[in-house]
């Protein structure tokens, strides 16, 4: 575990000493306070807008975060060569793609903190309310784009950063449409070709509780536990998975 | 005499499969045999693709081996505890450039499981001269002071095995210096270092034995006493001597070389020193010198190396 907890430190630290990271955020925030400040609708209706808005600039910022953290997190490390120094010590491969897992969730936490106070902040000001749901749906957020940073790492263990951020960007997509089109498969060879192919996608649309969040609705605890067990499954095999790809590596 | 054996390999194979679906096979490594005792410095030489560096990432588990076996105290080299007592300095500094020294360092300590301070940490970057710069970001040190930091994260735990791949490579005469005094001191120590390096003189002063590697196999395994120990003859460099006279020696001498006002007489024989000497002296020649002629350990390898292209 100290070695896990060491590489997490290091990555974090790797991570909040770039300056791309303050330019993601600035942008962010720079959207929510011009949302905050906006005055095109209502009250009842700006609140709402203010919250839809803002839970999806999350999901995009978060989306943005994953893709310039993740996809080449290990693979950056083979190519600069600091993964020697790390690998000839003591340390299994698992150690290096969990600590970097928990080094990039702690950034994106740390972001989403930030983004999210100053959304909550202005709902506040503006004389809205936040509920529990808003704050659930939130939190759905920022595991989904966890499940981004799983799958990133473990395509990072054997192909190029570019390649694996245009492949998680595609899963983001997919991952939102596959609920609506699944729904529109039929019974056919080609459509169940379709479900054998979308499987390998996360339902991506399951953590979007932005409409239950946005009218003040509660999300169901027996829901919220389904979701965080199909969350894990997302999360843990992937990086399981790039262990096993990075160890038959040479590198 | 030979301390206890750390490291051991036998029959050592690296295949790495090339083209897009690894068909093409490049051997890199091929019944590479070999053993290294502690505390002796092991010099591992070889001209560029000769498999240096494929033989230190096998025994550090960075890349696998095809067949063979090599252990480490003992402990097979799949097995991470091998990894325990090694530390590492690559040919170029591989560092997270935005980390500054001290967490970098605490970042390795705790990779190593090392149970010391802070400060036995603060007296690691004081041995290699870096203690004021602790707090400064990798990436605004030089290279020399990059690879002296090397060492420091490369002695975390105090391992008993030092491998170190071509630690002073592209530094200045300066800090070739600073990397070799600190081998030096660590020799002195009582680690045991496999040590690769072009710079076939400092190899010279070094280390005790060598391998000499070419196309991924062994051409030499050999102590450097043996290998460069052996006479090569005399030199001698006199003074005085007639051109008239030249012919009375190129019958002794392997060579009579005139250099201005001096000649360099060569004796392949070490017989025929002191006949030589008397008749210099009979010429009314004045010696200079005499000195003995050892083939360097540059000579011994462009031998080897050479005879196995040409072989």
């Amino acid at each position: 575990m100290r070695r896990v907890k060491a590489i997490a430190i290091c990555t974090a630290l790797e991570a909040f000493r770039r300056r791309t990271i303050y330019v993601v955020l600035f942008f962010a925030l720079a959207l929510i306070l011009f949302l905050g400040n906006a005055s095109f609708f209502g009250l009842g209706v700006q609140e709402k807008f203010l919250k839809d808005f803002g839970l999806s600039l999350l999901s995009l910022f978060g989306l943005l975060l994953a893709l310039y953290l993740s996809p080449g997190s290990i693979q950056t490390d083979i190519e600069r060569k600091t993964i020697y120094n790390v690998l000839s010590k003591p340390v299994r491969k698992e150690d290096l793609i969990f600590g970097k897992f928990i080094g990039i969730s702690i950034v994106i936490l740390a972001s989403f903190a930030i983004m999210l106070s100053i959304l909550v902040s202005f709902i506040l000001i503006r004389g809205g309310s936040v509920g529990l749901g808003f704050l659930t749906a939130s939190a759905l957020i920022y595991l989904e784009i966890l499940i981004l940073v799983s799958i990133s790492i473990f395509l990072s263990s054997s192909i190029p950063t570019v390649i694996g951020a245009s492949i998680v960007l595609a899963i983001y997509v997919l991952g939102h449409m596959k609920g609506g089109y699944m729904k529109e498969l039929k019974g056919d060879v080609a459509s169940n070709l379709a479900r054998i192919a979308l499987s390998f996608i996360p339902s991506l649309y399951g953590f979007d509780m932005k409409s239950i969040a946005v009218h003040g609705g509660v999300i169901p605890t027996l829901y919220l536990l389904q979701i965080l067990g199909y969350w894990i499954i997302w999360v843990v095999i992937p990086l399981w998975l790039g262990s096993i790809l990075l160890g038959r590596k040479d590198l | 005499m030979l301390g206890d054996l750390i490291i051991s390999a036998r029959e050592l194979k690296k295949v790495y499969g090339s083209g897009i679906l690894g068909r093409r096979k490049v051997v890199a490594l091929d019944g590479v045999s070999f053993d290294v005792f502690e505390g002796e410095v092991f010099g591992v030489l070889g001209p560029n693709g000769a498999g240096k560096t494929t033989l230190f990432k096998i025994l550090l588990g960075l890349a696998k081996l095809t067949s063979g076996k090599a252990t480490i105290k003992g402990i097979d080299i799949s097995s991470r505890d091998a990894r325990k007592s090694m530390g590492f300095v690559a040919e170029e500094s591989y560092y997270y450039g935005h980390l500054k020294l001290k967490e970098h360092m605490k970042m390795m300590a705790d990779l190593v499981e090392f149970g010391g301070t802070e400060k036995d940490m603060d007296d690691l970057l004081e041995l290699v001269g870096l203690l004021p710069w602790k707090d400064a970001k990798i990436s605004t040190l030089s290279r020399g002071m990059q690879q002296r930091f090397g060492i420091a994260q490369a002695l975390l735990g105090d391992p008993d095995i030092l491998i170190l791949d071509e630690p002073a490579t592209g530094l200045d005469p300066i800090g070739r210096r600073e990397i070799r005094d600190l081998m030096v001191s660590l020799k002195e120590r009582g680690k045991t270092i496999l040590y690769s390096s072009h710079q076939l003189s400092e190899v010279e002063m070094i280390c005790d034995r060598v391998m000499i590697l070419d196309k991924g196999r062994p051409l030499k395994i050999s102590s450097l006493d043996l290998l460069i120990g052996g006479l090569g003859g005399f030199e001698i460099v006199a003074s005085g001597v007639r051109t008239q006279d030249g012919d009375e020696l190129s019958g002794l001498c392997s060579s009579v070389l005139r250099k201005g006002e001096r000649v360099v007489l060569r004796l392949d024989d070490e017989s025929l020193l002191f006949p030589c000497i008397d008749i210099l002296k009979g010429m009314g020649a004045r010696i200079v010198s005499i000195s003995p002629v050892r083939e360097s350990l540059e000579d011994v390898f462009i031998r080897l190396v050479r005879g196995d292209e040409e072989g």
